[in-house]
């Protein structure tokens, strides 16, 4: 089974900061995007039960080679990093294209991409690639595993009442969630291997992308202001006893129409 | 002029309490940018989510579609969405912030090429356009966004409005005797200003008082959606075939008694007529093509606004599916598998009943 698992290189959580023209500043101290860790390590798991490879792939500046290196340590076979001064500052649908563009070049049966991102909290590029690319879209998997034909993958997809189990023909792309257990810490070893991995530079030439529809100038968003939020008001404490204070809590939520 | 659209989503036939929010968030939109609002509906029991949408304001358009069948909602909605934006091109598509809302928002920025605004915590309108506000790194910082050339779509958290009904309104149409639109334009007109249920509740005080309202100002015209037997409107109808609005000569005008057709007068100033729009179903829509010659003479003592049906683009692309309108169950078309379904939409849902968590064993028997 070959899977690509889509890797967005973020700032460290806690560390980000914007940059010129209001864009996160993602020059150096990038790590994996922690979603994205979750569906490495459930491709590195189908693998290692069913045999094949993992191949990462990503868009983003030099420094994202450091978040490749984690997910290479991790296990992941082989790396694609693409990278170009152009791409600096796209918008989702701009990086949407990209990967799209990059998985065209790619041979695999499934693609994996975590939910949401840490610094942009989009969750939407990964339904952007599938229906760019015409693949089936299983989101929000709390549980995958390959069909017993060997030509489909089972999903288990998260519902508010518990979850939907999907089935969908190979190639197919599969957005993951944290249910789908811990990722693994880098061995000693695995770090030491990942020196001597793989790992495939692509520039938009490659990709036959026209710099011109991406990065800042073709972006579609902007971001006008940036500035720390007002601060909060106290928060009410309530120490009474349990009936008490579950009464205090209703009234509370009552008085502001939530039950 | 904007043209918002929330869409909504439904959960057991009913719209979510986050697109009751949306619903009021492009209402809010619409006035504050002199524009339009209207929520979409795509999914199992449309058309009576429809009902309680229309309470909030904006014009409603519903489509019943297989959401809780065999395929995951989003991969039914997107493509119904992206053909009608596609058609009607709105300025802003707010979606829910919610897992299929991202799914869809996704498909529809690829579909249609517009870029996304994500979380949104507060949505405005300044400078011609939406502007976004958004909580970002863990809620350290907070931003202000916009899309860069105008149009796109915005997922919207919940809590961003309240959801609230509106008051009701009625919007005069100028009645030029050059009127010539397209019946879209009109439908944007009517369904957005009255509403059946709204109608259906009108009291002849209400009547009198337009009247007297269009008696004062010539220029004017009243438009309401004329009434089909079940109460629903030939709103959608009309909208999906395409036409155009066309005044018949003033002369015509005259004061008829009142019918006993159970209606109240008002009910009536527009006349909707598809009986050409739908091509081998005509028969379907034969009450239609009747109405007019029952109930077309009461709008007594105005102009008429006849409102006629013709083959179009829309109707052909949509046909083959049901089309409701705003007030619910005026079915145009068979429910049937909608032909532009592409191939991320041939899931198959080996079981699409809710699994509890620990019933992982029981799911693969199915």
């Amino acid at each position: 089974m070959r899977i690509v698992v889509l890797v967005k290189a973020v700032p460290i959580v806690g560390n980000e900061r914007l940059g010129d023209g209001f864009r996160v500043d993602r020059g150096s101290g990038l790590e994996p995007n922690g979603n994205d860790e979750y569906v490495l390590e459930a491709a590195l798991k189908l693998t290692e039960a069913h045999g094949g490879e993992v191949t990462l792939l990503t868009m983003g500046p030099a420094a994202a080679a450091e978040a490749l290196r984690k997910g290479l340590a991790m296990g992941a076979t082989r790396a694609v990093h693409v990278s170009d001064e152009a791409l600096a500052g796209s918008c989702a649908r701009a990086t949407a294209e990209v990967l799209a563009a990059a998985l065209r070049r790619l041979e695999y049966d499934l693609a994996f991409a975590g939910a949401d991102t840490s610094d942009g909290q989009g969750g939407i590029v990964a339904a952007a690639i599938a229906a760019r690319l015409g693949l089936p879209y299983l989101s929000y998997a709390a549980h995958i595993e390959p069909g017993a034909d060997g030509a489909t993958v089972r999903v288990h997809r998260l519902s508010p009442a518990g979850y939907d189990v999907l089935e969908a023909p190979m190639p197919a792309l599969v957005m993951g969630t944290q249910v789908l257990g811990e990722p693994r810490y880098p061995s000693l070893r695995g770090i030491m291997q990942a020196r001597g991995k793989e790992t495939l530079t692509w520039s938009l030439a490659d990709l036959g992308i026209d710099p011109a529809r991406v990065g800042a100038a073709a972006a579609t968003t902007r971001v006008l202001t940036a500035a720390p939020p007002p601060p909060r008001a106290g928060a009410t404490i309530i120490r009474d006893a349990p009936d008490v204070a579950v009464e205090r809590i209703v009234d509370f939520l009552a008085a502001r129409s939530l039950v | 002029m904007a043209a918002i659209w929330a869409v909504a989503e439904l959960a057991g036939g009913r719209p979510t309490r986050l697109s009751l929010e949306l619903a009021t968030l492009a209402r809010q939109l619409a006035q504050a940018s002199g524009g339009t609002a209207t929520v979409v509906a795509v999914g199992s029991g449309a058309a009576g989510a429809a009902k309680e949408l229309a309470a909030l304001g904006p014009r409603v358009i519903a489509v019943e579609a297989p959401t809780e069948g065999d395929r995951p909602a989003a991969s039914v909605v997107a493509p119904r969405l992206a053909a009608l934006a596609g058609e009607a091109r709105p300025d802003v598509l707010l979606v829910p912030a919610s897992p299929d809302g991202k799914d869809v928002a996704g498909f529809l920025s690829a579909l249609l090429e517009l870029p996304v605004l994500v979380s949104a915590a507060g949505v405005r309108w300044a400078d011609g356009g939406p502007v976004v506000q958004m909580s970002t790194f863990g809620g350290r910082l907070g931003t202000e966004s916009a899309f860069t050339h105008g149009r796109g779509i915005i997922l919207v958290r919940p809590g961003t409005a309240t959801a609230e009904p509106a008051l009701r309104h009625v919007v005069h149409a100028r009645g030029d005797d050059e009127i010539s639109h397209g019946l879209s334009q009109v439908a944007e007109q009517v369904g957005g200003t009255l509403l059946a249920e709204e109608a259906a509740e009108q009291t002849e005080d209400d009547v009198h008082g337009r009247r007297q309202h269009a008696e004062r100002g010539h220029e004017q015209i009243e438009i309401q959606i004329q009434l089909a037997d079940d109460g629903a409107p030939l709103f959608a109808a009309a909208r999906a075939a395409g036409g155009h609005l066309r005044p018949p000569p003033r002369q015509q005008p005259h004061r008829q008694p009142r019918q006993e057709s159970g209606r109240e007068p008002g009910q009536l100033l527009a006349q909707i007529r598809a009986e050409e729009a739908f091509g081998q179903r005509a028969d379907e829509h034969a009450d239609l093509a009747a109405q007019p010659n029952q109930h077309g003479r009461q709008a007594d003592g105005r102009d008429q606004i006849e409102i006629q049906a013709a083959q179009a683009g829309l109707a052909r692309r949509f046909a083959g599916q049901r089309f409701i309108a705003a007030q619910g169950a005026r079915v145009v078309g068979p429910q049937d598998r909608h032909p532009d379904d592409a191939r991320v939409h041939e899931l198959d849902v080996v079981d699409a009943r809710r699994h509890l968590a620990d019933d992982a064993g029981e799911a693969d028997q199915h």
